[in-house]
């Protein structure tokens, strides 16, 4: 098991926004967390990354403790996070931005299979990453994920905001990414078909609380998304 | 004049004319503009050393020139006490560059691993700024008090004990060189600096520290290692200042700190070169205009800086590139055709 997240409690100033949460993936699986606006997907991801602390509950990624570690040692442990709204560093270059990726390590070149996944980011080396559009900064925020090679791969929502057929192409490249290099994905999504087009498992979370979990195949059958995904 | 990473023929050719320049200066202007201008360049170091923490990592310090006056009284005491000793010079030198070091390292420990950042840590600064001005007013039987430390022996530059040479105002010429080739020195090292993984990292912390922290980057361990580097720059700067200036608690104030900062917002945040620009402008308009218009120069100042905060935020390098720039290469088009 990759990673496991065991009764998460996890307050936002004196709100208590994720209930006794548990979660696993395993070696080589992509799983899904599904959810309308508000329920305490981002919090989920970030307490697991190490930007919000927890209140209580545990972390564990690789048989390691990681629920009071600094991000940027988890990171280097071998979790690439990729957060809501792209967040790369719009001042530096794009060959900038996927050496940054490779912190703290002496060889800081690019490693090969991100160029081969992501064309257009060897095209546009030299350009300010802030010039990029939104679905060249969401496969460069990926890409600078990729860098150190993680474990892990956590994706905050990587279709927001990101227009149809560049939607259908990242989700193409996870899943390539997942079979090629065995690197499992923990993803946040409400694009509900691309989180049932790659992932093994989901798990569904309503007001803060894991209120189902299942393979696809059983998530569609419950009738799931009529019940807590959809208007 | 701007460098960049790209050194094409006619960068080169511009460098070599300033360089050129500079070096001719003094011949031409004589031994009173040799020691204001030596003065200046050691201000255009000690504005660069803050242009690191405040234009490349994004942390602004209100007692910058704590730093340099802690250079300028570590080597002066140095000399005071231990002249004597072979090598006193180099040793001054380096307690000039150390000390400051040492105290942005603990400064940066106790203050970024505790997240006291932005403004916090900005009155932080002003503490210390205040903490230090005082000391070297208080301990006057060490640093002479309000009036300044005076008689101690003149650095020496050469080898001890075969060779030396007194680095004072009798010796201007030289003192200019030197400082100029520091200032060379210095400049192409933090250049190299920005360019290079750390100094990309710096950048990142700038531009967003949570986000740098998630990539991977101990920011805490960044920002205090990037104040130490400022610290001992800026110390360097303390030791050339001794022949070109007078050592007293004002090169430790508050005030003078305030002027770092206007060289550095005048010349161009984040450019290094810019606050180089920076300090020799506010420097010249400022003894000029004292000279001149002795009662309301400050004023003048007050509102140039109040222009540029407002119409030329990134500093005059900053107008350079956005305007100067596309004009000359503008006319570079229609002279070729």
């Amino acid at each position: 098991m990759i990673l496991q997240v065991s009764d998460l409690d996890v307050y936002r100033g004196p709100n208590h926004v994720l209930h006794n949460v548990n979660l696993q993936v395993e070696e080589g699986q992509i799983v899904a967390v599904l959810g309308r606006n508000g329920m305490g997907k981002t919090t989920l991801l970030r307490s697991i990354v190490g930007l919000t602390p927890a209140r209580s509950g545990k972390v564990v990624f690789m048989t390691r403790d990681v629920t009071r570690l600094a991000p940027h040692k988890i990171a280097a442990l071998g979790v690439g996070y990729v957060p809501q709204g792209r967040e790369i560093f719009p001042n530096h270059t794009v060959a900038e931005n996927l050496r940054l990726g490779r912190s703290g390590l002496k060889d800081r070149s690019i490693p090969e299979e991100i160029y081969r996944y992501f064309g257009i980011l060897r095209e546009r080396a030299s350009q300010r990453a802030g010039t990029l559009s939104g679905g060249e900064q969401q496969m460069l925020a990926i890409g600078r994920a990729l860098a150190r090679r993680p474990k892990l791969l956590v994706l905050d929502e990587p279709s927001e905001g990101i227009q149809p057929s560049i939607v259908e192409m990242i989700c193409g490249i996870v899943h390539r990414i997942n079979k090629e290099q065995g690197t499992a994905v923990l993803l946040v999504e409400q694009n509900v078909d691309f989180a049932f087009s790659i992932a093994h498992f989901c798990y569904v979370l309503e007001k803060g609380a894991v209120c189902n979990q299942g393979t696809v195949d059983a998530i569609q059958d419950d009738g799931v998304i009529c019940q807590y995904l959809a208007i | 004049m701007i460098t960049s990473s790209t050194l094409s023929p006619s960068r080169v050719a511009a460098i070599a004319v300033v360089l050129i320049a500079f070096a001719v200066f003094p011949v031409l202007a004589g031994d009173y503009h040799a020691q204001l201008m030596g003065k200046f360049l050691v201000f255009g170091v000690l504005a660069l050393s803050l242009d690191l923490m405040w234009g490349y990592t994004g942390v602004i310090n209100f007692s910058q020139a704590t730093f340099f006056g802690i250079g300028a009284y570590g080597a002066a005491l140095t000399m005071k006490y231990l002249a004597a000793t072979p090598g006193s010079s180099y040793l001054a030198v380096l307690v000039a560059i150390a000390a400051p070091m040492l105290l942005g390292l603990v400064m940066g420990y106790f203050l970024f691993y505790g997240r006291v950042s932005g403004v916090y840590f900005a009155i932080v600064t002003l503490a210390v700024g205040t903490i230090f001005y005082s000391l070297s007013i208080v301990l006057i039987d060490f640093t002479g008090g309000l009036n300044g430390l005076y008689g101690f022996p003149p650095l020496k530059l050469g080898i001890p004990g075969l060779w030396e040479t007194p680095l004072n105002l009798a010796n201007i010429y030289l003192v200019y060189y030197i400082v100029l080739v520091a200032t060379v020195v210095v400049y192409v090292i933090t250049r190299q600096l920005v360019g290079s993984p750390f100094g990309r990292a710096l950048r990142a912390v700038k531009s967003n520290e949570a986000r740098t922290e998630f990539t991977g980057y101990d920011v805490a361990a960044l920002k205090m290692i990037a104040l130490a580097i400022s610290g001992g720059i800026a110390g360097l700067a303390g030791a050339m200042y001794i022949p070109v200036g007078v050592v007293s608690p004002q090169i430790l104030g508050i005030l003078f700190s305030t002027n770092v900062i206007v060289w550095v917002a005048v010349g161009g945040r984040g450019t290094l070169i810019g606050p180089l620009l920076g300090a020799l402008v506010v420097g010249y308009l400022q003894t000029f205009l004292s000279e001149t218009l002795v009662s309301v120069w400050l004023l003048i100042i007050g509102v140039f800086f109040v222009f540029v905060v407002l119409f030329w935020p990134d500093g005059i390098v900053g107008f350079v590139r956005q305007r100067i720039h596309p004009l000359l290469r503008r006319l570079g088009g229609a002279m070729r055709r």
